[in-house]
């Protein structure tokens, strides 16, 4: 083993809501348990910058629609250093809200458009309510992910735009049947829960990732000992979903 | 056509709290109003005597019903008639039941000032019907997301209802609400000082703040006196909460229940850091209302409040601690949370989260329990840990796990039968049970424990 996965939490403060913290626990755990050591470095201010030199993984958990512009401000001041991370294999995920940092953009309630940072091809619209559910999705990595979704705005793919999975329950991007938008290794969901938490094999998936770009090896993949409260969980849930399914 | 309207609406409502009041006192909150403004969509137009300078809303997320019954109380002592909706029924229909309740059979309103707790997410919605000239904002905290989406959302409200006409009392220590009243000229501002229950979250990896509501970069809380409330900072735009507010609690002893505000002492009975909070805001409101500090400090004195958050009962030699939480509010589940973690006895700690029954779709949110920090109270003497749902039994207890609960001392019943639950409790020789739960749901588990221990009796 060389060296520890590298993770940018990207403003903790400021990407606050929805249990998102989660996400990080969840992945210093599950690098626990796969042998595969990791550092985490908060990004607190706007005003800093984000180590995309260092960073093999970066996150940002969910948070208000109010902060977009700033924070894409914040990663267009770095423009040259993201590409340059994108280009090299660095994974770049976005939660809930602050996915939008990553689309074309996003239309405000009030009409006014918001740029994003144009790396995933997706259109924004903000909401007239709030639409909050379970969310139960199939993946490109042979697993199903299950969570919830608080969605205070549409999104709309582009042609061409591969989405993250596909809906078996729930709304995701705009209850089309996709559910957030993946490109290379940049990724946006929908997924609260925190989805790390609730879906191990997704977090070992993602340090994965990242240990095989920046050419780390000896650890292990988790097995099924590993996630026994997890996949009960996923179990208990699966029935109350399946309930709603069958009175719909 | 109007007018006759009104006046049919003001009698059949008015005689259906009456009934209501005879059948069941306490319970007609709502439907009078909702069958006024269903024969009068403009009822509260009609009402003659309304005075929207003498007219105070006390809005945000959690705090609404202490304040106002506190200022209430205040009222009362000084002599001040008061149209309150003491029993919190805070949406458009509740405020028409409060009016039409204290409204002459002309029409005609016959108190000095209305004072009403408002639903913050209605709050545009009333005062287009009312507007009152008086905003008292508690704070705007994470609630009820399913609802609300995000704070903001609820921030976007209040402010559309703010000009300078509106004499806003802001929490100077809340970022959002002290945000808020930097959209009036007339802003009078309160506050706590540092005191021996305040903390800080300095060297916690995982401590997470909020964004700065001026400019939207990170907040720093240099200490907290309650969750995200306290001495904050933004170092990028210096927007903070350490200034002192027009009506700062200062000198706080919690052990003889007293503060200082402008060198007068007052008690204080309810002796939490969240507490304080209220009693400084009722405070603010009252002073501008004239009434002599003397006379609040009075009805400090006695004041009870409607709704505890705690309890304890006793069953069968266990005495049963109930620590009441909202779903989706992180800030109530940390109170209780800190509430039982001051307690350092043994304890069995009974969670019961649950999934979201309040509109369809129904969902399983326990995700809220992630801005919570259960490390305090599992340091703080746990025997054992109980995590029951029918949906959120594991989650909860991967909660738990997550802030380094020993798995060996965990429970997990994947059930909401109060049976179960309870021949689980009387397992374990602990007598001392805290229970996070919602309230029907303890009170389920009460009643299943009575006659549990009196079925034993008989045995």
């Amino acid at each position: 083993m060389d060296r520890a996965i590298h993770i940018a939490w990207v403003y903790p403060d400021i990407l606050n809501i929805h249990g998102g913290r989660g996400d990080i626990m969840a992945l210093n755990k599950i690098s626990e348990k796969m042998g595969l050591p990791v550092e985490i470095k908060r990004c607190e201010q706007l005003s800093e910058d984000i180590p995309f030199e260092w960073a093999d993984i970066i996150y940002m958990t969910s948070g208000e629609l109010k902060c977009m512009p700033e924070i894409v401000e914040a990663f267009e001041r770095q423009r040259d250093s993201l590409e340059k991370y994108i280009e090299k294999g660095g994974i770049l995920c976005a939660v809930s809200s602050s996915g939008a940092v990553l689309g074309n953009g996003l239309e405000k309630d009030d009409g006014s458009i918001v740029n994003g940072l144009g790396l995933l091809d997706m259109m924004w619209k903000e909401r007239e309510s709030v639409w909050g559910d379970d969310l139960w999705f199939s993946t490109e990595y042979g697993f199903e992910i299950m969570g919830n979704q608080i969605q205070i705005a549409d999104v709309k793919l582009g042609e061409g735009q591969e989405p993250f999975g596909k809906t078996i329950y729930g709304r995701g991007n705009c209850g089309d049947g996709t559910e957030g938008a993946k490109k290379g290794n940049v990724i946006f969901t929908n997924c609260l829960g925190p989805m790390m938490i609730k879906n191990p094999r997704m977090a070992a998936e993602l340090l994965k990732t990242a240990a095989e770009t920046a050419g780390v090896t000896g650890y292990r993949m988790l097995d099924e000992n590993d996630t026994v409260i997890e996949d009960k969980s996923f179990e208990l849930i699966k029935i109350f979903i399946e309930k709603k399914m069958n009175e719909e | 056509m109007k007018k006759i309207r009104f006046y049919a609406a003001l009698y059949i409502s008015k005689i259906l709290a009456w009934g209501i009041d005879v059948v069941a006192k306490g319970r007609g909150t709502n439907l009078p109003g909702e069958i006024a403004l269903k024969i009068s969509p403009d009822f509260i137009s009609h009402i003659k005597n309304i005075d929207p300078d003498k007219t105070i809303f006390v809005t945000g997320t959690n705090g609404k019903s202490t304040t106002t019954n506190l200022i209430a109380h205040i009222f009362k002592k000084a002599g001040v008639k008061a149209a309150v909706n003491l029993a919190g029924a805070n949406l458009l229909p509740g405020v028409v039941v409060t009016l039409l309740r204290n409204a002459s059979l002309g029409g005609k309103l016959k108190t000095d000032v209305i004072l009403l707790e408002t639903d913050e997410r209605f709050l545009p919605i009333i005062y287009k019907k009312l507007p009152a000239k008086h905003l008292c904002i508690t704070n705007v905290q994470k609630d009820q997301v399913q609802r609300n989406g995000e704070p903001n959302v609820i921030w976007k409200k209040i402010a559309s209802v703010i000009d300078n006409d509106v004499t806003v009392y802001a929490n100077i220590n809340e970022p959002n609400a002290s945000s808020l009243g930097k959209l009036t000229e007339k802003c009078i501002t309160y506050g706590v000082d540092s005191n021996s229950a305040s903390f800080d979250k300095k060297g916690d990896f995982f401590a997470i703040a909020m964004p700065c509501p001026m400019c939207h970069g990170a907040l720093t809380f240099e200490s907290y006196n309650i969750e995200n409330v306290g001495a904050f900072v933004c170092r990028e735009c210096g927007f903070n909460g350490k200034e002192k507010a027009d009506y700062q609690a200062e000198s706080v002893d919690f052990e003889n229940q007293t503060f200082v505000a402008d060198g007068k002492k007052y008690d204080f009975k309810y002796n939490t850091p969240f507490f304080l909070y209220c009693y400084i805001a009722a405070l603010a409101v009252s002073d501008n209302f004239g009434i002599k500090n003397e006379i609040a400090a009075e009805a400090f004195k006695d004041f009870v409040n409607i709704g505890g958050r705690s309890e304890s009962i006793e069953i069968g030699g266990k005495t049963m601690h109930y620590f009441r939480m909202k779903q989706e509010n992180p800030e109530t589940v940390q109170s209780a949370l800190n509430m039982m973690a001051a307690d350092k006895s043994e304890k069995l700690f009974v969670l019961g989260l649950d999934d979201l029954r309040d509109f369809k779709p129904f969902y399983t949110n326990t995700f809220y329990s992630y801005d919570c920090d259960f490390r305090k109270l599992l340091d703080s003497n746990i025997s054992h840990c109980i995590c029951f749902s029918e949906t959120v039994a594991y989650d909860a207890a991967l909660r738990l796990l997550y802030d380094g609960l020993d798995e060996n001392k965990l429970t997990v019943l994947p059930t909401s039968d109060e049976k179960i639950i309870v021949e689980e409790i009387y397992k374990h020789g602990c007598d001392n049970v805290c229970i996070v739960t919602l309230l029907k749901k303890f009170n389920e588990i009460i009643d299943s424990a009575k006659k549990y221990v009196d079925g034993k009796e008989a045995e």
